[in-house]
């Protein structure tokens, strides 16, 4: 049973990874968009990224150099990736529920990765502190991962106004999460757990006498599958949150040469808009068309 | 217990509208202003618009969009619908927007933080269809069925949908119950953008369909690259006008006041909303008084749309959008000006100023720069000389979305009337976080119907219970106040609203520009210029 365990972790990973190598793909494969930035953009000068002003505030902005406040938009970006800051602020309901899930899942992920660290680095002295670390941080994960999952999923299902929203793919996700929390915790404390030095070097080099609680092996294989199903679901948020807030919300970048030469390619792609102002036929350039008048060439509605 | 309306009601093929206004479901307004109202709080549709036109959405008819004659109409104008969809999500057809609009489509939790975040949703009694994710999720549904050709398995993830023509009408009228204001993006975890979402929809609509407001599209963007304005005014018009302007604020300002055409090589090519000239002279007239006596090198252009800043486009068309742009800075390049100046018009803004710029290549990469800066420069140079007691009465600002969330001029403007309004007060909340004046993105200049009642009743509800709370302690009609919206469209729609609500008569508050203010502190200029009357 270990073995397959095993399996499932290694296949989990590897849906994991390709599927995040693919939405990574797919995003900065599209083409050069135009503005759409949305104040208060954090890395703006320290004293206007207080009040959410931006260059423009300047009176001849292009003569002057760009005042960035890097510390600031990191800033930010902890709050807003380990504390849900966003959440806190507009919707704390939420927040008492979605903070314990997603600190769950970070915990969990630095558990596992403490394990393997752990039973890689067997011999060394801090191997023992390793994995005191794993095992903190994986109980820990569980249960608030546990805690999350049940408490969003019950929100889900009881908000009124939530559960016109709800669609059946949302509650198996959070029933997924809770379900290998839930089989992994009862199979911990119902059965005979080995040491986690040997659980976790066993399951990572596949030996097939690793012993197992089944319920902890079933958990284990539950929690591999959706760790390889979120790339391809909304829940890869993690990833698209590097393009929604870098590349659109807090894109008040000036052009460059790449932004150019991005620009020159888009306006030559060949649109084929059906509308009578644009009659795009994909013969004419994006170009060639919002450079032509369309009143010149068509009688104006009366 | 209030009936929710759900994704799937908008393919219902009845035609009653999926839900009514009535004035006691609306949140109440400062004041007692509609205390004890009930009965709907929209004009009923007449007879002939309900007959011809598809109007199944909230009892309000933006559109006036014609109701297909048999079911095979209906097919092909759905057909028509879905080609549009389609070509939304490609790069060829829609680069300017694709990667925002995917990273929306996929990545929205339905969390519904974003609900409390939008003031139409909140001040029509949390009706469900005006929730910013209403309209996102019937996209997103059709996006994965007919974009992502997904079967079964993706309508039990994603959600099933009926795409027929009751759910074509109705999302089209949908897409112009959004102001584009943003704020639910703001507020956002993941960063998807459900205004975004209305924006691209109106694009596949007009794009694709044809399908747009008359006042933006036929009498807005078109009728500009015919005349070179909105208004309709001709170069030679402007110029009339403005002389016209020139003369009356010489007389009232004791003043000479002279307004510059097509100086080549100026510093600065001021671009006013050409509405400021038609429906508040005042204001571009304050413009030249403070250019000329700041000693500012500047110009008007008389080219085609050089004399309007508008670019409707911004709100429902790449391709107008981008033709009106090119414009703009075509003029400014054959004038050989060192910057363009946008007055006081927010969409104009944002148009020019962020939208624009990467369109804005080689010789046409003008400078552009807010008015709000210039101003503020000149105000604080100490080169006009202010009295502030002059503007000893209650003032508040609002801010243009377009302006301040959607461009971060937040401070030019206030330090601005720091200096000038001894009384000034801000709304709550401001900056960033305003609200908007419920004419955004087309809508103060939209009424057709009884869309003005929507707007007075509904989308605009938010910044007059914003403004009455400014001037809780001086509601007195005795008290004259000011509300300064530096923006063409957002002092169309308080003007509506104002007289809409009789707040002129019952709370003597006056609306204007921000240049009617400095104008009216300037001790070189006779005094009043400001004028108390209702316009």
């Amino acid at each position: 049973m270990s073995l397959l365990t095993s399996i499932a972790i290694y296949v989990g990973l590897g849906f994991f990874f390709v599927g995040c190598l693919l939405r990574i793909l797919q995003y900065s494969r599209t083409p050069v968009h135009l503005r759409w930035e949305l104040y208060p953009v954090p890395g703006e000068g320290r004293q206007r990224a207080k009040h959410g002003g931006s260059y423009f505030e300047e009176t001849d902005w292009w003569k002057r150099p760009r005042e960035k406040h890097l510390l600031n938009e990191v800033s930010v970006m902890f709050r807003e990736i380990f504390l849900l800051h966003g959440v806190w602020k507009s919707n704390r309901s939420l927040w008492w529920r979605s903070f314990p899930f997603h600190t769950g899942l970070y915990l969990l992920i630095a558990g596992c990765c403490f394990s393997a660290l752990g039973a890689l680095s067997a011999q060394s002295q801090l191997a023992g502190l390793i994995f005191l670390f794993a095992r903190i941080s994986a109980w820990a994960g569980l249960s608030l991962t546990l805690l999350g999952s049940a408490g969003l999923a019950w929100r889900r299902m009881t908000d009124k106004e939530l559960r016109i929203y709800t669609v059946p793919g949302d509650l198996m996700n959070l029933g997924g999460f809770a379900l290998a929390c839930v089989l992994i915790l009862a199979g911990a404390f119902g059965g005979t757990m080995p040491a986690l030095r040997d659980a976790a070097y066993g399951l990572l080099t596949f030996q097939p006498e690793l012993q197992l609680p089944i319920l902890v092996n079933v958990g284990i294989i539950v929690g591999a599958a959706m760790t390889g199903y979120i790339p391809y679901t909304h829940m890869a948020h993690f990833i698209a949150k590097y393009f929604t807030y870098h590349l659109v919300r807090w894109d008040d970048a000036e052009k460059n040469k790449a932004i150019e030469a991005g620009i020159a390619k888009n306006l030559a792609y060949l649109p084929t808009w059906s509308a009578s102002h644009i009659a795009g036929d994909g013969k004419r350039s994006w170009a060639e068309i919002v450079t032509t008048n369309p009143v010149s060439v068509e009688r104006m509605p009366k | 217990m209030r009936e929710l309306t759900r994704i799937n009601d908008v393919s219902r093929r009845y035609r009653e509208p999926l839900c009514t206004l009535d004035k006691a479901d609306l949140k109440p307004l400062p004041a007692n202003l509609d205390a004890g109202k009930n009965g709907p709080a929209l004009l009923p549709l007449k007879p002939d618009v309900l007959q011809n036109c598809e109007c199944g959405l909230d009892g309000a008819c933006a559109l006036n969009l014609a109701r297909p004659k048999s079911r095979e109409e209906e097919d092909k104008l759905v057909a028509s619908f879905l080609s549009g969809l389609e070509k939304l999500f490609t790069k060829e057809n829609n680069w300017t927007f694709l990667q925002p609009l995917v990273l929306t489509m996929e990545h929205c939790t339905r969390c519904q933080t974003c609900s409390d975040s939008c003031h139409i949703y909140e001040e029509s009694g949390r009706k469900e269809i005006y929730r910013p994710t209403f309209r996102t999720e019937i996209l997103r549904r059709l996006y994965f069925k007919y974009v992502k050709h997904g079967g079964l398995l993706s309508a039990w993830q994603h959600g099933a949908i009926e795409l027929n023509w009751p759910l074509v009408a109705r999302l089209a009228e949908l897409s112009y119950r959004c102001n584009l204001c943003r704020r639910c993006a703001q507020v956002c975890p993941i960063g998807a953008d459900n205004g975004l979402v209305a924006h691209e929809l109106r694009k596949l609509f007009s794009q694709e369909m044809g399908i747009s407001p008359k006042e933006l599209h036929e009498k807005g963007s078109m009728l500009q690259l015919k005349t070179g304005s909105t208004t309709g005014m001709p170069s030679a018009a402007a110029k009339d006008n403005i002389d016209f302007i020139d003369e009356d604020m010489s007389e009232k300002t004791g003043l000479d006041v002279h307004t510059p055409w097509d100086v080549e090589g100026a510093d600065v090519l001021l671009i006013h909303n050409a509405g400021e000239i038609l429906a508040w002279p005042e204001n571009p007239g304050a413009f030249s008084v403070i250019l000329n006596a700041a000693g500012i090198k500047w110009t008007l252009s008389s080219e085609l749309a050089g004399y309007d800043a508008v670019n409707y486009g911004l709100w429902y068309d790449d391709t107008q959008f981008a033709r009106v742009a090119l414009k703009h800075l075509e003029v400014a390049r054959k004038l050989g000006v060192k910057k363009i100046v946008i007055g006081e018009c927010g969409h104009a803004h944002k148009a020019l100023g962020v939208i624009a710029d990467r369109i804005a290549l080689g010789d046409l990469d003008i400078p552009r720069e807010s008015s709000m800066t210039l101003l503020r420069d000149i105000v604080l140079s100490g080169k006009l000389k202010l009295d502030p007691t002059r503007n000893d009465f209650p003032v508040t600002l609002h801010d243009p979305c377009n302006m301040v969330r959607l461009m971060g001029i937040v401070e030019p403007q206030r330090e601005i009337l720091r200096a000038i309004a001894p009384r000034f007060r801000e709304m709550d909340p401001h900056g960033v976080d305003n609200y908007c004046c419920g004419g955004g993105s087309g809508f103060a200049i939209m009424n057709p119907n009884n869309f003005a009642d929507w707007r007075a009743q509904v989308s605009g509800r938010k910044k007059l219970e914003q403004i009455l709370n400014a001037f809780s302690d001086s509601l007195d009609p005795a008290i004259p106040k000011y509300a300064c919206a530096p923006c063409s469209n957002c002092k169309g729609q308080i003007r509506d609203l104002f007289s809409y609500w009789n707040i002129w008569e019952k709370h003597r508050i006056l609306y204007g520009g921000l240049v009617e203010l400095i104008v009216n502190a300037m001790t070189d200029v006779k005094p009043g210029f400001i004028e108390w009357e209702w316009r």
